[in-house]
């Protein structure tokens, strides 16, 4: 995925080394790194935050017009906004200002002038942490999914697990302000399961274990782009979930050697899901 | 004089005595399941501690009104065999607390919960009223005259 990264500064000179800083790590060691965008004081900011997909913003405080404590404020006090990371970029080093910043939701500080190692750590820190919340409201909102529609609910990982062979992998995919798929893989066993307790069936088959795991995909994906943005209302695609059905244990062994790949425990059976977000 | 039956931990009891009062008493993370069938006055109650029998059959042969399953099952027997039916229990429940005492991360309180709600929904029976979950023990009375329900918790009395 690709990080479009917002620099709030008044210098415009300031502006272009921070940019030339960023370029040169992201052409070593890749950050990831999409867009630049600029503005030269908080009221251009706010603009550009509204209008286009940011994800990271770094951020003078002393500007004219609206100075960067305001316009992270006003950031922090919105909803469709609040969650983008701002790391705030200053020389002032008056640690109380710093700590009310801080305490309003800045994900870091960065002192004047800064190393490209410093930069450099503070994005993978950034990264790594917004991917990680990510996969955590998943299993939270599976988790729900899970509690509501087929009383089951995710418990500790345990070594008694049942690691399923056969396996049926669930797919749906989001588009919107971030796109990407969720994909649940199950036995097929659990899912039989799951398709006894959502539709009370005695007698079920793999189609219905089929439906079962494609509802449970759906509930879960619906439950999670909420969590992720408040508003999801018109801001959302979301295709229809499909089914993969393998009979031996390849598909399983597959998925999990893959390292964003995390196992849950579903009351004794081994679950894995995967969040994966695309440019 | 209204006498008072008390279930035990894995236990139930039924009557059909329109004085009679079933009660029971500290459901931590343990529900307490009450069944009344209004039009012929006969009530029952069971007090099981683990959602399901199949993690412990043994035990369960021993001891079916442990797990909500097993005990489920032969409660709603029991009653339908005093002439009680089933399409008019009323069913209330209590308990399922998140008891600081229980081993930390298995939501034994939430597990009951979930359990008994699967074989409500299994059975086709829906549950009118519950006080389920927080941190603190209950007691659980229920009067076969009226079908009342009462819990007390923290000294603090509430029908469902």
């Amino acid at each position: 995925m690709a990080l479009n990264v917002l620099i709030v500064d008044d210098s415009s000179l300031t502006r272009k080394a921070i940019k030339r800083i960023i370029g040169m790590i992201n052409e070593t060691t890749d950050l990831g790194i999409g867009q630049f965008l600029e503005a030269g004081n908080g009221c251009e900011a706010l603009k550009i935050v509204n209008e286009s997909h940011v994800d990271l913003i770094l951020a003078d405080l002393n500007m004219p017009e609206m100075g960067g404590a305001e316009m992270i404020h006003r950031i922090k006090n919105n909803e469709s906004t609040k969650s983008i990371p701002v790391v705030v970029i200053s020389t002032e080093s008056k640690t109380v200002r710093i700590k009310e910043l801080l305490a309003e939701g800045v994900k870091n500080y960065l002192h004047k002038p800064f190393t490209p190692e410093e930069f450099k750590a503070i994005v993978h820190e950034l990264w790594n942490k917004t991917t990680a919340e990510a996969v955590d409201l998943l299993t939270r909102a599976l988790s729900q999914a899970l509690e509501t529609t087929a009383y089951s609910m995710i418990m500790p990982i345990d070594d008694d697990m049942v690691i399923p062979e056969k396996t049926m992998l669930a797919e749906i995919g989001f588009m919107g302000p971030k796109s990407g798929t969720i994909q649940i893989l199950a036995g097929v066993q659990l899912s039989k399961v799951l398709a006894e307790n959502i539709a009370g069936l005695s007698n079920v088959d793999d189609k219905n274990a089929c439906d079962a795991l494609k509802e449970l995909a759906n509930i879960t994906c619906g439950l999670f782009l909420p969590m992720v943005v408040s508003s999801t209302a018109d801001l959302f695609d979301i295709t229809i979930p499909t089914v993969k059905v393998c009979d031996n244990s390849e598909q399983w062994n597959e998925f999990i050697a893959v390292q964003d790949s995390c196992v849950l425990n579903i009351e004794g059976h081994a679950v894995a899901i995967k969040l994966v977000i695309e440019n | 004089m209204k006498a008072r039956i008390i279930v035990g931990v894995s236990d139930a009891r039924v009557s059909n005595k329109q004085t009679d009062v079933i009660a029971t008493y500290s459901l931590g993370s343990c529900i307490g399941v009450c069944l009344y069938d209004p039009a012929t006055h006969i009530g029952g109650m069971l007090h099981y501690q683990l959602p399901d029998s199949k993690q412990d059959p043994e035990r369960a042969k021993t001891k079916p009104l442990m797990f909500a399953d097993t005990g489920m099952k032969i409660l709603v027997e029991k009653l339908v065999s005093m002439g009680a039916v089933k399409k008019r229990m009323q069913v209330k429940i209590a308990g399922g607390a998140a008891m600081d005492t229980g081993p930390k991360g298995f939501d034994i309180g939430k597990r009951n919960h979930l359990a008994l709600r699967k074989i409500m929904w299994k059975n086709g029976m829906f549950i009118d009223a519950e006080d389920v979950g927080g941190k603190s023990p209950r007691n659980l009375y229920m009067n076969i005259g009226n079908g009342a329900i009462t819990v007390r918790s923290n000294s603090l009395e509430k029908t469902l």
